[in-house]
């Protein structure tokens, strides 16, 4: 038995010749021709009809999937008023399935971080949650199986960060969106930060917030170094120290006095009340729209709005109200389960705030792996004065320039700490960073996903709280 | 073992109640009609390398056509002329081996892809780790349309081309004689291969549809010797090896992309080893018989 390749390699000329000249005559080949246009047409129709053919497999009880296109003024009489139809999520009438004692929803979560949000948001059974991504996975980076693709069909509704956090996933998710699985986009929900590419000169981001009117007029912007032309509602003042209110402690007003440096943000108004009307949920959708000039959706926009408890419990709400108006789920147990974990998520926010009030003022400036921290820095009054990575993704890579730039910054500002991530991405770099530069240190934090078991960050609330504590250790220093 | 103590259930249940799976499914057989038919001339003419390359030169074609927001496609079959042209002159002018082009068009363009794409540090330009890993689990009815019109123009071109590849394969002079234009007979050969890549690097990404493009005809080559049945073969055996990475991924939770590739090289792997085992077996059998045979016979006289 001759190796088949061997025989084609050795062939001798002669052989060669021959069989190159028997195949002249080409008789194998209409034939085959003919067989591959005919495989190329079955696949095509098949293709084609297949959409129509089949609703998702795993038969889960709640609502049948709504063509995605369904436009949303399909949405009647829904009673709570705090809800102004979350953006992307296609509705349905929301009567048809509203029968108690159903099993649970199923739902899935991208980010291990948004699956736990969401398990506090149907606590006690009202859903089964799964995140895609484990613990300690880089959300940017992620290459889906099948069988993640199926759990996305047969979830009834997915819970995905949004602003293309989820790069790797982004076609899958399109695609399950488009089999029927609605899809409740976090940061869709939320007031958005644009990103800023002069940032890595040392300047902020731009705070792209619009305020509304009912209340006070005193929008402070502490980083708005260039956002003139796309904000013009309210004035900005370039400064720190303007007084400020912290919405989310309404109810416990006993603590404002201790909040000095955390500068205001209008929009949190609505954490005093949850019943409470917030009609500027809409407002801010058409802010970003002319943005985006680079020719794909969303490049502009900082995804990562969890970092920010007040965004978070903003995104709870949201959740909950979609829980129940287009899943279904039992409105009372549904808004025990809200409350009780905006609570929990108004206790954090005060933490951290307590946590970090030991870091003087001087020293509130972030140096991250990548661009990750606006959120956090804007709601508890820090700068994020460079990243390592010069972008909002993990995925890109930073020039020996930028680096350099960056140390530079560094010294220049006297930074005591880098903060690197839980991830395995680019970790030697920030080393490389901090062994350049003498008496800085490397701390790491939670970004885009919880820890493993035992590492004291399995809880989005806990991860929150260990990330202030570090930042606080590392700068008071 | 479910998927041989179940057949039902592991093989065909999937396909038949998931549309994600036809989806897929589709995208896949026809990256592996596009790619195994273009991909035995590839291995019988030992253009692996050159094929390597093409896969990875669209790179840079994808990366801008992503910041201009252009048609992506195109944008990866523009790169690929420009490796092929680019091939064809450093072949030209460059003293050096044909494959010392390759390589620096190669990591030329790999790099410019880099380039490129961290030029765009103000907003998301990491979208090629999509692009090295395709993207099977979300594939859509629109990719289908798009891979079928691509791969009736890599397929139907290399068998309408069967003969003037054949003859340049085995004899170039040959081919000189009978005025099939060497050249341009291999030009077109490199234009269908980019065809070919651009269909299927989206099912698969520009990583892995290398796997596919070398993985089955090679298989084939191991054991057929005669070309449109290593071409059949390899469409066969890419279409079970893309089904199983599918499936597997499906059933075992493994990266959908990687798990096809991986099988598609770990059938050659298997192939190979029972042939060299099955070799060496008949060898070792027939030296046996041979000892038996002479035994008796030099029995015989004593």
């Amino acid at each position: 038995m001759l190796s088949g390749m061997n025989l084609i390699l050795n062939l001798g000329p002669k052989t060669q010749t021959r069989r190159a000249l028997a195949a002249l005559r080409g008789a194998p080949l209409r034939r085959a021709i003919a067989a591959g246009c005919a495989l190329a047409l079955v696949l095509a129709s098949c293709a084609s009809e297949e959409p129509a053919s089949t609703a998702p497999a795993a038969g889960a009880p709640a609502p049948p999937p709504a063509e995605p296109a369904a436009p949303p003024p399909a949405e009647p009489a829904a009673p709570p008023p705090a809800e102004p139809t979350p953006a992307p999520s296609p509705t349905e009438a929301p009567a048809a399935d509203s029968d108690s004692d159903q099993p649970p929803a199923q739902i899935v979560a991208t980010t291990s971080i948004w699956g736990d949000i969401t398990r506090n948001v149907a606590c006690g059974g009202l859903a089964e949650v799964d995140s895609i991504l484990p613990p300690l996975a880089d959300p940017h980076d992620f290459e889906a199986s099948m069988a993640d693709r199926a759990r996305l069909d047969a979830a009834d509704l997915i819970v995905e960060n949004g602003l293309l956090l989820e790069q790797g996933l982004a076609d899958t998710l399109a695609s399950a969106e488009a089999d029927g699985t609605p899809i409740f986009s976090a940061a869709e929900q939320v007031t958005t930060i644009e990103f800023d590419a002069d940032m890595f000169g040392g300047h902020g981001h731009d705070e792209h917030e619009d305020d509304h009117d009912d209340h006070e007029d005193d929008h402070d912007d502490h980083m708005d170094d260039h956002e003139d032309e796309h904000d013009h509602e309210h004035e900005d003042e370039h400064e720190h120290e303007d007084e400020h209110d912290d919405h989310m402690d309404d109810h416990e007003d006993e603590h404002d006095h201790e909040h000095e440096d955390e500068h205001d943000d209008d929009h949190d108004e609505h954490e005093d009340e949850h019943g409470h009307e917030d009609e500027h949920e809409d407002e801010h959708e058409d802010e970003h729209g002319h943005e985006d000039e680079h020719g794909h959706d969303h490049g502009s926009e900082d995804p990562h709005v969890w970092l920010d408890p007040v965004r978070v419990a903003q995104v709870v709400e949201n959740l909950g109200a979609v829980l129940v108006d287009q899943h279904g789920l039992d409105e009372d147990r549904v808004s025990a389960c809200v409350d009780a974990y905006l609570a929990e998520l108004g206790q954090l926010h005060e933490d951290i705030t307590e946590t970090l009030a030991t870091v003087p003022a001087g020293s509130r400036k972030l140096v991250t792996n990548h661009d990750a921290f606006a959120y956090f820095a804007d709601r508890y009054d820090f700068e994020v004065i460079g990243t390592v990575i010069p972008s909002f993704s993990t995925l890109a890579e930073p020039s020996p320039a930028s680096l350099e730039a960056l140390a530079e910054l560094i010294e220049e500002t006297g930074v005591s700490a880098i903060f690197g991530e839980f991830l395995d991405h680019h970790r030697d770099l920030v080393d490389a960073l901090a062994d350049r530069l003498e008496g800085v240190s490397v701390v790491n934090l939670y970004s885009g996903a919880l820890g493993p078991a035992g590492s004291g960050a399995e809880t989005y609330l806990a991860m929150m709280r260990l990330n202030a504590e570090t930042i606080a250790e590392a700068l008071s220093g | 073992m479910e998927f041989l103590t179940e057949p039902w259930a592991w093989w065909i249940e999937p396909l038949v109640a998931n549309p994600f799976m036809r989806r897929a499914l589709y995208a896949g057989l026809l990256a592996v009609l596009s790619t195994s038919v273009i991909g035995t001339w590839v291995v019988l003419r030992g253009l692996s390398f050159l094929g390597d390359a093409l896969a990875h030169g669209v790179l840079p074609g994808i990366a801008l056509a992503l910041i201009l927001g252009g048609n992506v496609t195109l944008g990866a079959l523009l790169a690929a002329l420009v490796v092929v042209g680019g091939i064809g002159a450093l072949r030209r002018y460059s003293p050096l081996p044909t494959d010392t082009a390759i390589g620096l068009l190669f990591v030329g363009m790999l790099a410019l892809a880099v380039v490129i794409m961290s030029g765009q540090s103000g907003s998301y330009g990491g979208d090629l780790t999509g692009l090295l890993f395709g993207a099977i689990t979300g594939v859509d009815d629109a990719d289908i349309h798009r891979q079928i019109i691509t791969t009736a123009i890599s397929a139907g071109g290399t068998l309408l081309l069967y003969r003037a590849f054949l003859v340049l394969t085995f004899n170039e002079t040959q081919a000189q004689i009978l005025g099939l234009r060497p050249r341009l007979t291999h030009f077109l050969l490199l234009a269908l291969l980019a065809v070919a890549i651009v269909s299927s690097f989206e099912v698969v990404g520009t990583l892995l549809v290398f796997a596919l493009l070398i993985g089955p005809p090679a298989t084939a080559a191991l054991f057929l010797r005669r070309v449109p049945l290593i071409m059949a073969a390899a469409v066969v055996l890419g279409s079970i090896t893309t089904t199983v990475g599918i499936l597997v991924s499906y059933h075992h939770d493994t990266a959908a992309g990687g798990t096809m590739a991986l099988s598609s090289v770990a059938l050659f792997l298997a192939v190979l080893t029972l042939k060299v085992f099955g070799s060496w077996a008949i060898e070792h059998l027939r030296r046996a018989l041979r000892r038996t045979d002479t035994a008796p016979t030099s029995a015989a006289p004593g």
